[in-house]
């Protein structure tokens, strides 16, 4: 169940650190939504990207991963972001 | 195909979607996208209709202030608070105020400090305190959140203090819809002694002690300012709870499956070309974790 992390340690010890690092940042900036958007915007894009350099790694890169990676980006932009505008 | 086969295919990996939650596919995400913003969209459209269905409101009441505030006294060993009138419609002046001058401070703007209104509505003290709040969907998590700052946490349970007067009030407030609650604090006397020493405060705090001479004879306005009872009392959906609720319900559906999909698939011993469920749990995860910053209320 957990062979990818075994795999790619580096890869999900980024993940953990930028998604931690975003949510200190909500969290201290929970006062001032235009930050919040811009954190989200960027987590969002940095996901995506991680997501496209992790398949490299795993040399699984296809246009349908790529795809599902930019889907689920912009489901997770537009769940905040509904709540933010 | 037989309504388990139905549910087997759109949240479990199977033959049918070619091992992979149906709910996962491409096509399906797309349509989960359409659907919660075409549903954001009517949420809004509702809320924009003469009638204004919706509009923020919260099930906050003054009633439940009052009570959860003496309770919490009561735990600490407290006296519990008795509703004054007047001390309430100090409040109501104050969040009015806050309305007006679109402010979210004690102090307004134009340099109103919150003991004007505690004399405007003619009440006479010798300690007073205010607590503010706004966004908060329910009574409770108002109050865990005054009890989690140490300066809000102080007002609540002063010996000093005798009676307590609350304003719930409903509107706009830089640009947003939002439930306003203001807390006065009073004693008109020296106030209860109790075993519990006031909390000593080391940053500037909401409640201040005035010296007696520092009160001047109240400025009494004729008209009190009295929000529609209706908006204040009856708890009902708003925009933004609907909005938080399908935010939530999205992100842990989305979740669910994906647990549901890993734990299947490596059961199955399948091989697929598809993104990683582990980063989509995590990358969710942080997202409905913000969300419920993002939805807290706020204390001032």
């Amino acid at each position: 169940m957990f062979k990818d992390i075994r795999d790619y340690p580096l890869d999900y010890l980024f993940l953990a650190v930028l998604s931690g690092a975003y949510l200190i940042t909500v969290f201290l900036r929970q006062t001032a939504p235009y930050s919040i958007f811009l954190a989200t915007s960027l987590f969002v894009s940095l996901y995506f990207l991680w997501g496209i350099i992790h398949h490299l790694h795993a040399k699984s890169l296809h246009g349908r991963v790529v795809l599902e990676y930019f889907l689920v980006s912009a489901l997770g932009i537009v769940i905040v972001s509904t709540l933010l505008i | 195909m037989t309504l388990a086969g139905k549910i087997r295919h759109w949240f479990s990996p199977h033959a049918s979607n070619n091992f992979r939650a149906n709910l996962l596919h491409n096509s399906s995400l797309i349509l989960v996208l359409g659907i919660f913003l075409s549903l954001n969209l009517f949420v809004r459209l509702l809320d924009n209709t003469s009638a204004h269905i919706l509009g923020f409101t919260s099930s906050v009441t003054v009633d439940e202030v009052v009570r959860e505030t003496n309770a919490t006294r009561l735990s600490a060993g407290l006296s519990t608070l008795s509703y004054n009138e007047k001390l309430a419609d100090a409040a109501r002046r104050k969040a009015a105020n806050m309305l007006e001058e679109n402010y979210w401070a004690h102090t307004s703007p134009s340099g109103k400090t919150p003991w004007v209104w505690f004399q405007a509505a003619g009440y006479n003290y010798t300690v007073a305190g205010e607590n503010l709040a706004k966004d908060f969907a329910s009574t409770s998590r108002m109050i865990e959140a005054w009890m989690a700052s140490p300066t809000h946490r102080d007002n609540i349970v002063n010996p000093k203090y005798q009676e307590i007067g609350i304003a719930v009030v409903p509107g706009t407030l830089q640009g947003s819809d939002t439930v306003l609650v203001v807390q006065l604090f009073g004693s008109t006397s020296g106030g209860a002694v109790t075993a519990q020493a006031p909390a000593v405060k080391s940053t500037p705090a909401p409640t201040v002690l005035p010296a007696v001479t520092e009160v001047t004879a109240p400025v009494v306005t004729p008209e009190p300012v009295v929000p529609p009872v209706n908006e204040i009392q009856t708890p009902k959906w708003s925009e933004f709870k609907l909005e938080k609720t399908l935010s939530i319900a999205t992100t842990a559906l989305f979740i669910l499956v994906l647990v549901a999909d890993l734990v299947m698939a490596e059961s199955k011993v399948v091989s697929r070309r598809v993104g990683k469920n582990w980063a989509h749990i995590i990358f969710i995860n942080f997202i409905l974790l913000a969300v419920v910053i993002v939805t807290a209320g706020k204390i001032m």
